[in-house]
């Protein structure tokens, strides 16, 4: 089991690297087992809320239950309501330490009895009140409230049946690994017990460098030692960070943008010297961050980047046209749409979904069409109609597309169900796929940038594939909201459940065309091996990034350093720690064979300055001074030394040290 | 190791053992600059965590809060507490607790986790996370993004305006001060506003403050007489004015006009008032809709929030809980046990209610200051507030009972002669009443002792030029003052005049504001010196403004009015150059454009323009298709889509001076654009709607960042931007604007240190005291309004506008007081050779008071002469250079810098494609048609090849169901039998668990298709393929073999021309035949005969499959794969393979 699920790509891309087969191996999520248990038990798949939906179940709790939850308002301000969010990551944190069990939850009271008065109000407070909403939120609930739950229900079944829910599931299973983990929440942690005692299963877990040896310290605090236990059957294996294997270089920069553009260039002279893209990673904390300035700088160089990061679909086209469309059809639904709002579908290239138009108008017959009409009126549907034909002398193309948008407008339910969701929109997406992405297509440069995201987001948004689809989503959803009268039947309403769904971005995914260079998550290089890796953002605040969390940080600070044996009972969530950063750093340098590169940034656009990160400390590595990165970035040098790439001649330049 | 860090001594030391000595108590240092109160501040503060962290305080950081007021000075409070804490624990300091490494490490890492060091608005910014949703707000809003507040202002006022009950008083106010003109009476109540608030003054108090100045102007109320006239002028300006004041009407008329002015100045105060208080409650309403406030607000609110008097509770909707409250305060309290306030005399009162709340009783509080530093007063910073401290040891509402104040005149930084040449200009000018002795500390100037040794150079030098026209003026400056000043700079950086052990610093030029830069900067290329501006605006570099002008085109780039307004706009000089002579062109762009109707589409794009014009004209056209990509992309996308496809990071129009500087500028306005929009999207419009309010006025945007400062000749900076550092050598230049320029007689409303005043209507005449000088606004001489005018030793006017004339002054000489203090080794004065009166006599003018200090007129002309000055220790000489520097400086290269590559056009593209996956079914199409197949590729779709219908006579509907579905209904069928290991009997009658699996396969995937075509599914599978299979030979094998694995993960990496990729292979079935041969087998349901490329595409899947097998299998050569059709008719193939028509088709994977 990995919990990340780019982790399971590794492991499957270690094994082909290894030529070993995975006949033997089952790879899955522990969610993934935990429902399977339950399913197997019950003949159907259990239904767990999302963060959505759970969401908007804690605010409905939280508005109709005035003065129930009254003790939160200290912590979290007079209208709960709006701390809904904040809210539910204390739920989630509450549960994650201590899961639903008494004596654990009276361990994280007694700790909070240490700290400051108000630290130890606020902590009870959060404990008492989100245990009481937790209570509630299951209480209103057909369905599985959250992945907590799920592993509760499941190591239930486990112990109930003594083992007999597992072996009905998994009963071809030997043995379970636990891998990659860096966060080992109490649910997860029960179910894995329930398997290792009622199952009588082997399970180990394979922790990481940083956050393991707390782990590995507090299992026996935290799941009890129970006579049934074997001490050995939850057994784990740690990894220390070693010494990198392979020389290590660290190159400062002023800003951000100068680093991209040193790691481009750097880039690009491992390429010219012969290495593929294949043999290069980029990595950082959070390779989002380094999305824009990298690609920048690399485009300098005629070089690509496959960043395996989410796709921002609200800023992408068949998103917008699917948004804009129902705005419009929302508003004339009210009555009169104006000008602005009636061409932007048109804008993101709408087009018929049937029929003989088959481009989008152009931005010059828009500007066009929109002098011709515009005078500052809104209308409906036939009064637009209307207008047109007072305006226009003759039936031109650009006439035909709008005349053809407005009588799709009309024939729209003004009212929507949830089958009119897919109905009417997939359509349009369909024809955006038809229409507009083969010109895309043909636009594109050879890199086919434009394309792959488009292509992305248009399968994202209305796929035929297996997986998330936007549309698809949406039309479920809004028939529960509508159901529970949380959303009105509308096209206002389905604009708010698409945006709702599109701000949950799918997981992360590389770039299918193997000759870019890979930016990742660092949390992504596990197992992992690249020749040359370059790290960047290796700055105090970025990598490691601050702590936080929503309990107050004297309790998160107090059960991270588990002095006293009631917060050693309690599990720690990996945002409360830099243990986790460490993991993520630790990775990276394992990932790299031939050369490390770290790079770092001394002051952002504001001016601020940034420290060295104190992560480095633990490597000695070789300094590249500002000359050494300016020739580096010129028009017409080489690498110098001692970076990978360099030419021997270059190594008169060596000796830059800051 | 640890850094060096100095001892502390003198009043460091008392200041830091009276602090840590102390449980609670206000601990005050006053200290000149350079003297090393940050250091100091640094040290206590990092003492007071090493004492927490040894009697056993869990976190001790958590209980420590470190503010100051800038920017620069706030970003080196934790690396500075970060040193001395690494010096504790390496014991290279004494501490009265060691600290081991341990301890040393987790105090540092807590502080970086602090927030509460910093700036105090970074500070309160935290505190009001917690407060935002209590006063109103939805959530935390936005803080400080000036282009959001400018445009919300205008929206305020613009709704306002639409109110009938306050349109008359714009019109009131129009008329009185702004000739019609709205914005002006926006900027007044813009202003207002702010010193309303960051003075916390309640809606009767603003009244009254207002009134207050009209009373102090009219002491007696409004005359009756002439006499009555005359008196109030004998008390603004003397007895001979009032004596030979002649009016210019009759007494009468004078006498009624002047009882006019101040009926009508109390009506529009009244007015002012009035729309003021509305225009601050629209505001805080709409702050709250959009979520975004200033700095100052945030001050406020706090202030309001967690303040004691109940008149300022803020207004919301809901009442404020008390215990709500009270948690909130008690959770930011414990921060400021103890509060360390660096450059404390820069508070504003708002700042100081804000902090007095959170403040416990019981607290530790060290200020450390200088009321001369104090140069903020134009943004409401209180040094009296300081000085009231020092002296009273009243602070944060509450007189505190141990009150220790320390006060030293001590430098570290400045060599002898500098500290000796700023004690001769300032022992006068801040004991000086009229000049620098406001709101400071009330005691003399006290001489400034150094500890630094002197040099045998001079320290002092001075640029002497012949003056030539008004002082201040662009004239001066250009004919006079440059060019003698970059010829000094010119020579004393070629023959290495500054050099010394710091010699790779850049010489700092300061000026006290920005006009004149570009002139010196001009002249100082010229002489092959390199500059770098640390004071530019981003928004009025013409970079940007280019690419604001585009931005706003690109609204609607099709526009003829859009165009025509493009290439109208200032930025766009370029596009109204007229062709030069020997050019072959005949017109500008412009006319051109102008030729075709500013149609872009009209206009032919050959030969009509200069190459670099038409790169750009192509790159707009270009921009102007791409609508659809801008109305979704975010703002910073579309920015960087006009620098990419303008080239404008090459700077093919030559805006800006070098390469780096070109980068540096395109970074940072990306770098700002996508930190406003956040996880938003600005659209175009509003992009636009942003840089239009900060094109108008720069100064509210952001500056370029200064970066690589160390590689230039020369930095300039603004006296502001270099307040709390310091520089090896320091020119100060532009230093002959009189310092009353600027001052509150040119303004309508003051609010100036004590003072809040609005100016008496400008459409009532009035009252010259002089005759002469009318019309101009810095000579005229009014009775009712401030004055800029000496009068014997004081200023003219009304004792609260003349107040406020000398705070203004004040200002202007702390200003020069940090200037100077800034140097450590060189302080370099361009100052005029002649010493003149008038506007630059001492008490007017910076010029006139350092000619008088240095006594230049016993200057030589060129060389070294001798003042003997007081100091501290005695009577003493002091050096001073004059043009001491060879007039025929040695050429200075240019440094030679490599040029930036991202500063060169981008190479043509690189990256070729190969498919990152590939699996057997996408083989053989995508090595056949690369490029057909590529995009279905990246959609993960499936790569149909032509195919023919399926054959009529199996009698399949296909209404809803395809082919593919079929399959993998058969699929889960024929997998069944292998798995569940079925007798022959009852795979050709589907029976059993065939007919389970069917149902349930049929439910999965054909759930919603009508009952006929289900039905004829159904039928097929039931009766076609499962007899036909049980009749092969492959069933028959796979009966016999075991182990057998269905739908096995069969995956490699493979070696595509030097780019390793993966494939993801699921085979059917892998089994091992009883004579251990392994098999790989392929069922393919088949509706029509396979023709040969059909054949071609399964033998290659079959390929992939067995060659991915043997990479697994440690041995060779005995896998067979064998591929199986079903359906149409029955044929089962055994495969010859070769492996190299795989790597053959293999290597086709890629782009050509």
């Amino acid at each position: 089991m990995t919990p990340e699920q780019l982790h399971k790509r590794n492991l499957k891309v270690a094994l082909a690297r290894r030529s070993q087969p995975r006949s033997s191996l089952a790879l899955r999520t522990p969610v993934d087992v935990a429902r399977t248990v339950i399913a197997t038990q019950s003949d159907s798949a259990p239904s767990v809320l999302d963060r959505l939906d759970r969401t908007r179940r804690l605010k409905a709790i939280l508005s109709e239950s005035t003065g129930t939850y009254d003790e939160l308002k200290p912590v979290f301000g007079t209208d709960l309501t709006t701390a809904t969010e904040q809210i539910e990551v204390a739920r989630q944190e509450l549960r994650l330490i201590a899961g639903t069990d008494t004596a654990r939850l009276d361990a994280a009271r007694t700790v909070a009895e240490g700290l400051s008065a108000v630290a130890a109000a606020d902590t009870r407070a959060l404990i008492s009140g989100v245990q009481a909403l937790d209570t509630a939120l299951r209480e209103g609930a057909d369905d599985i409230i959250s992945e907590g739950v799920l592993f509760d229900k499941a190591a239930r079944k486990i112990r109930g049946t003594d083992g007999a829910a597992w072996t009905d599931a998994y009963g071809h299973i030997e043995r379970v690994a636990v891998a990659g983990i860096s966060t080992l929440g109490t649910p997860v942690l029960d179910f894995l017990d329930a398997l290792s005692v009622s199952a009588g299963i082997d399970v180990s877990l394979y922790l990481r460098a940083g956050t393991g040896p707390r782990i590995r310290e507090r299992l026996d605090s935290r799941v009890g030692v129970s006579a049934e236990r074997d001490s050995s059957s939850l057994s784990n294996t740690q990894w220390d960070i070693q010494t990198p294997t392979c020389p290590v270089t660290e190159l400062p920069a002023a800003t951000r943008h100068e680093e991209c553009r040193a790691v481009a260039a750097l880039v690009d002279g491992l390429l010219t010297d012969g290495n593929t893209a294949r043999d290069i990673a980029l990595v950082a904390r959070d390779a989002d961050e380094y999305e824009r300035p990298l690609t920048r700088a690399m485009s300098v160089y005629g070089r690509h980047l496959s960043v395996w990061s989410q796709l921002e679909l609200k800023r992408t086209l068949p998103y917008r046209l699917a948004v804009t469309t129902c705005e419009v059809l929302d508003t004339l639904s009210e009555g009169t749409v104006d000008i602005d709002q009636l061409f932007r579908p048109l804008t993101v290239h709408w087009t018929p979904p049937s029929g003989s138009i088959d481009a989008p108008l152009s931005a010059a017959d828009l500007s066009g069409l929109r002098r011709q009409l515009a005078d500052g009126e809104a209308r409906s549907v036939a009064s637009w109609l209307e207008h047109i034909r007072e305006k226009s002398g003759d039936t031109t193309a650009p006439i035909r597309h709008l005349v053809a948008f407005l009588n799709w407008c009309q024939n729209q339910p003004t009212r929507p169900d949830s089958e009119d969701v897919s109905s009417v929109l997939t359509p349009l997406i369909d024809a955006f796929d038809r229409n507009v992405l083969p010109p895309v297509v043909s636009n594109d440069g050879p890199d086919y940038t434009d394309v792959s995201r488009t292509a992305r987001a248009v399968e994202r948004v209305a796929g035929k594939t297996d997986g998330d689809h936007l549309i698809r989503e949406t039309g479920a959803k809004y028939d529960d909201w509508l159901e529970q009268g949380s959303v009105s039947p509308s096209w206002g309403g389905v604009r708010d459940v698409l945006d709702a769904l599109a701000t949950v971005r799918p997981g992360r995914r590389e770039h299918k065309n193997a000759e870019r260079i890979d930016v990742l998550d660092a949390t992504d290089t596990w197992l992992r091996s690249y020749p040359y890796v370059i790290a960047l953002g290796l700055v105090d605040g970025v990598w490691p990034q601050r702590t936080h969390g929503a309990f107050p940080a004297e309790f998160r600070a107090a059960v991270v350093t588990g002095d006293a044996p009631p917060a050693r009972r309690l599990g720690v969530r990996g945002a409360w720690t830099e243990d986790r950063e460490y993991d993520h750093f630790a990775d990276m340098v394992r990932t790299a064979s031939d050369h490390l590169v770290v790079t770092r940034f001394r002051e952002d656009v504001d001016g601020v300055s940034y420290q060295r990160s104190p992560l480095l400390d633990t490597l000695d590595p070789t300094l590249l001074g500002d000359d050494a990165r300016r020739r580096l970035c010129s028009e017409s040098s080489g690498v110098p030394a001692p970076l990978p790439g360099a030419t021997p001649e270059s190594d008169s330049h060596v000796g830059d040290r800051q | 190791m640890s850094e060096r860090i100095p001892q502390l001594e003198g009043a460091q030391a008392r200041i830091r053992e009276a602090f840590l000595g102390h449980e609670t108590g206000l601990f005050v240092l006053s200290c000149t600059a350079g003297f090393g109160k940050s250091t100091t501040a640094e040290r206590i503060a990092a003492e007071v965590l090493c004492t927490g962290a040894h009697a056993g305080t869990p976190h001790p950081e958590d209980r420590l809060a470190v503010v100051s007021f800038s920017r620069d000075d706030a970003a080196s409070i934790e690396p500075g507490l970060d040193t001395v804490l690494t010096a504790f624990a390496d014991e290279t300091v004494p501490t009265e607790r060691s600290l081991d490494d341990a301890t040393a490490n987790r105090l540092q890492r807590g502080l970086r986790q602090s927030d509460y060091i910093g700036t105090i608005d970074s500070v309160l910014r935290s505190v009001f996370e917690d407060v935002a949703t209590e006063v109103g707000f939805d959530e935390m809003p936005t803080v400080g993004n000036e282009a959001l507040l400018a445009s919300l202002r205008r929206d305020c006022l613009e709704e306002l305006r639409e109110n009938s009950e306050y349109a008359p008083l714009f019109e009131r106010l129009e008329g009185a001060y702004a000739d019609g003109d709205s914005t002006q009476v926006d900027d007044l109540l813009e202003a207002g506003r702010k010193a309303k608030r960051d003075r916390r003054l309640s809606e009767d108090a603003f009244s009254d403050q207002l009134t207050d100045t009209v009373d102090d102007v009219y002491p007696d109320g409004p005359p009756s007489t002439l006499t009555e006239i005359r008196d109030d002028i004998r008390r603004s300006y003397n007895e001979a004015a009032a004596d030979t004041f002649e009016p210019a009407e009759t007494p009468e008329a004078t006498v009624r006009r002047d009882q006019e002015c101040y009926e009508q100045w109390k009506s529009c105060i009244t007015a002012f008032t009035s729309l003021v208080i509305a225009y601050e409650r629209v505001y805080d309403s709409i702050c709250r809709d959009r979520g975004v406030v200033a700095h100052g607000d945030v001050a406020y609110w706090i202030a309001a929030f967690f303040g004691t008097d109940s008149e300022w509770r803020p207004a919301t909707d809901h009442a404020i809980d008390e215990e709500i409250r009270e948690r909130a305060r008690q959770r930011h309290a414990r921060h400021f046990d103890t509060l360390v306030i660096d450059e404390a005399q820069d508070i504003s009162v708002v700042q100081h209610d804000a902090l007095a709340a959170l403040v416990p009783d019981d607290a530790r509080v060290l200020l450390a200051g200088d009321t001369n530093q104090c140069i903020y007063g134009w943004r409401n910073a209180q040094p009296a507030l300081f000085a009231q401290v020092f002296e009273t040891g009243r602070y944060f509402h509450r007189d505190w009972t141990v009150h220790k104040r320390e006060q030293a005149a001590k430098t570290y930084r400045m060599r002898p002669d500098i500290t000796a040449a700023v004690d001769t200009v300032f022992s006068d000018v801040f004991t000086d009443p009229e000049r620098g002795a406001v709101e400071t500390l009330d005691t003399d100037y006290q001489l400034v002792t150094t500890d630094r040794d002197a040099s045998e150079t001079p320290s002092v030098q001075v640029a002497g030029y012949h003056a030539n026209g008004v002082p201040g003026s662009e004239q001066w400056f250009e004919t006079g003052e440059a060019d003698t000043l970059a010829t000094y700079l010119h020579s004393a950086i070629a023959t290495g005049e500054f050099a010394d052990q710091e010699s790779s610093e850049a010489v700092t030029v300061l000026f006290a504001r920005r006009s004149n830069m570009d002139t010196l900067e001009r002249k100082l290329q010229d002489r092959g010196l390199s500059v770098a501006n640390a004071s530019q605006q981003l928004f009025a570099t013409p970079l940007v403004e280019l690419v604001c002008a585009i931005v706003d085109w690109l609204v609607d780039p099709f526009d003829p009015e859009r165009t025509r307004a493009l290439f109208d706009d200032e930025a766009c000089a370029f596009l109204r150059a007229t062709p030069s002579e020997d050019s072959p062109l005949e017109n500008s762009p412009q006319e051109t454009f102008a030729k075709h109707g500013y149609q872009l589409e009209a206009v032919p794009d050959e030969n009509a323009f200069s190459p670099a014009v038409r790169a750009v004209i192509d790159g707009l056209r270009a921009l102007a298709t791409r609508q659809a990509r801008h109305a979704s992309d975010p703002g910073a996308l579309v920015l960087e889509d006009i620098i990419e496809t303008l080239e404008l990071a090459t700077d093919p129009l030559e805006l800006v001076e070098d390469n780096e500087h070109c980068l540096a500028i395109t970074d940072a306005l990306l770098d700002h654009v996508g930190e406003w929009e956040g996880t938003d999207r600005y659209t175009i419009e509003e992009l636009s709607a942003v840089f239009n309010e900060y094109r108008r006025e720069p100064k509210n945007g952001p500056p370029v960042p200064a970066l690589n400062t160390a590689d230039y000749d020369v930095v300039f900076r603004t006296i502001y931007n270099m307040k709390g550092d310091e520089a090896s050598t320091v020119c100060l230049a532009d230093l002959s604007k009189p310092v009353g320029a600027f001052g509150p007689h040119g303004q309508t409303f003051i609010a100036h240190g004590q003072t809040l005043a609005l100016a008496p209507p400008e459409t009532e005449a009035r009252i010259q005291v002089e005759r002469t000088g009318q019309g101009d606004r810095t000579e005229s001489t009014p009775l009712r309004w401030t004055a800029n005018r000496w009068v014997d030793d004081h200023l003219a006017g009304a004792p609260s506008l003349r107040a406020a004339g000398a705070a203004h002054r004040a200002d202007n000489w702390r200003l020069l007081y940090v200037a100077m203090t800034r140097a450590r080794n060189h302080l370099v004065l361009s100052l005029p050779r002649e010493r003149a009166g008038g506007a630059q006599a001492p008490r007017n003018s910076w010029v006139g008071t350092l000619h008088q200090a240095l006594e230049l007129e016993r200057a030589p002309p060129r060389g070294t002469y001798e003042r003997r000055v007081q100091r501290a220790d005695g009577e003493t000489t002091v050096t001073v250079g004059v043009n001491d520097v060879p007039l025929d400086p040695p050429t200075v290269r240019p440094p030679s810098r490599p040029v930036p590559r991202a500063a060169a056009p981008a190479a043509p593209v690189q990256t070729r494609r190969t498919p990152r996956f590939i699996s057997g079914s996408i083989l053989a199409p995508l090595a056949a048609e690369f490029d057909r197949y590529w995009l279905p590729y990246l959609q993960g779709r499936a790569l149909h090849t032509e195919r023919a219908e399926p054959d009529e006579t199996l009698e399949l509907p296909f209404d809803a169901v395809g082919p593919d579905c079929l399959g993998t209904i058969a699929h889960d069928v024929l997998t069944t039998a292998i798995r569940e290991d079925v007798a022959t009997e009852t795979l050709r009658r589907c029976t059993g668990p065939l007919q389970e699996a069917l149902g349930v396969s049929l439910a999965r995937r054909a759930g919603t298709v009508g009952a006929v075509e289900l039905e004829a599914i159904e039928k097929f599978v039931s009766d076609t393929l499962c007899p036909q299979f049980a009749t092969t030979e492959t069933w028959t094998r796979l009966r016999e073999s075991d182990p057998v694995f269905i739908e096995e993960a069969v995956d490699a990496l493979i070696d595509i021309g030097g780019t390793t990729i993966e494939t993801q292979n699921h085979v059917d079935i892998v089994s091992v035949a009883p004579d251990g041969t392994w098999h790989v087998d392929d069922l393919k349901i088949i509706l029509t005969m396979p023709d040969d490329t059909m054949h071609q595409r399964h033998n290659s899947q079959i390929a992939l499959y067995v060659w991915a097998l043997g990479q697994q299998l440690s041995h060779d050569g005995d896998i067979e794969g064998t591929r199986t059709y079903l359906g149409q008719e029955t044929q089962t193939h055994q495969l010859p393979l070769s492996d190299e028509a795989l790597r053959r088709q293999l290597g086709r994977l890629r782009s050509r």
